[in-house]
């Protein structure tokens, strides 16, 4: 594989012919391996997975992500090697695929379906030591106060979000797709979501600190 | 039993500062940052901002932390063609 200067790739991978074919495949190539070692080293989620699977996966995404960055040339402003600007593509194109496959069947309806995810009462679970009266009466009234701040201060659309991701740990991918958003504006809209919340509780005179500790084993 | 509610407190304690830096920002820079990184530099001394974002964002952290980890991979020789043996 030749070793190119940024200026080197760019004018290869815009050229006609034989010198753009072999740019487009060392750049393939490259990138490639690149995901290959990350899904065989870094994704425990993928053990499952044999060598030629794991390979085939790298070659897929490798070649979409060598048609991301011939779209893209034009945006890369030369303030990195311009091989760390194609990985910085190829790893959001392996990522995104990742999770949109993990998330498949993913549904905002299916996960607020499941009803009141807070506990109806404080009662303790069979076989676990109960909380004393003055601990249990005091969860119950925070659990009351967090159940009305839902309600109350978050929008619908708010409430789903940070219930997805937050409580169900769903990636903010997958929910900007069932929102039908984006992932910058799904960001904010839980940034704000967060803050709004957190703003209420202190006016309650609820830190997240003491709900933390009251609520944890 | 309270594992939802525990979840929840932990993601609303999750804020960080109004203006921070948001999550296109950071992927249009990463390349950038990642180099930086890879060469050694304390990313929390030379762009806090990025740190924080990265430290309440787990999308951003796990893109960030990849193109790092290929780049580290580059630079010790790892993903060098191997010698044609057969
Ligand atoms: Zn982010």
């Amino acid at each position: 594989m030749t070793d190119r200067s940024n200026d080197e790739w760019l004018a290869d991978l815009r050229a006609d012919g034989d010198m753009q074919a072999e740019a487009i495949n060392d750049l393939k190539h490259r990138l490639d391996r690149g995901i290959y070692y990350y899904l065989s080293r870094e994704r425990s989620d993928l053990s499952g997975l044999s060598e030629t699977e794991l390979q085939h996966m790298a070659d897929d995404m490798a070649q979409d992500s060598v048609l991301r960055v011939l779209e893209n040339l034009d945006s890369f402003r030369g303030d990195s090697q311009f091989t760390t600007w194609a990985i910085r593509i190829a790893v959001r194109v392996a990522i995104s695929d990742l999770r949109r496959a993990r998330y498949r069947d993913f549904s905002l309806d299916d996960l607020t379906a499941d009803g009141d995810f807070l506990p109806a009462s404080a009662n303790p679970v069979a076989g676990t030591k109960p909380p004393s009266p003055e601990r249990a009466a005091e969860q119950a009234d925070v659990l009351d106060k967090i159940r009305e701040a839902l309600a109350d201060v978050l929008t619908e659309r708010q409430f789903q979000a940070l219930y997805a991701v937050g409580v169900k740990g769903v990636s903010i991918d997958a929910v900007a797709v069932e929102l039908g958003t984006n992932r910058n504006a799904l960001y904010k809209l839980l940034h704000d979501a967060r803050r709004k919340l957190r703003q209420h509780f202190e006016d309650e005179g609820l830190s997240m600190n003491y709900m933390l500790r009251l609520f944890q084993e | 039993m309270y594992e939802n509610i525990v979840h929840l407190i932990e993601c609303i304690s999750l804020v960080h500062q109004e203006g921070a830096i948001d999550c296109v920002s950071c992927d249009a820079q990463f390349h950038c940052w990642a180099e930086q990184a890879a060469s050694g530099a304390d990313l929390r001394a030379i762009l806090p901002d990025v740190v924080a974002h990265l430290e309440v964002c787990p999308e951003c952290r796990e893109e960030f932390e990849a193109i790092l980890c290929i780049l580290r991979a580059q630079q010790s020789g790892l993903l060098d063609e191997p010698q044609e043996s057969s």
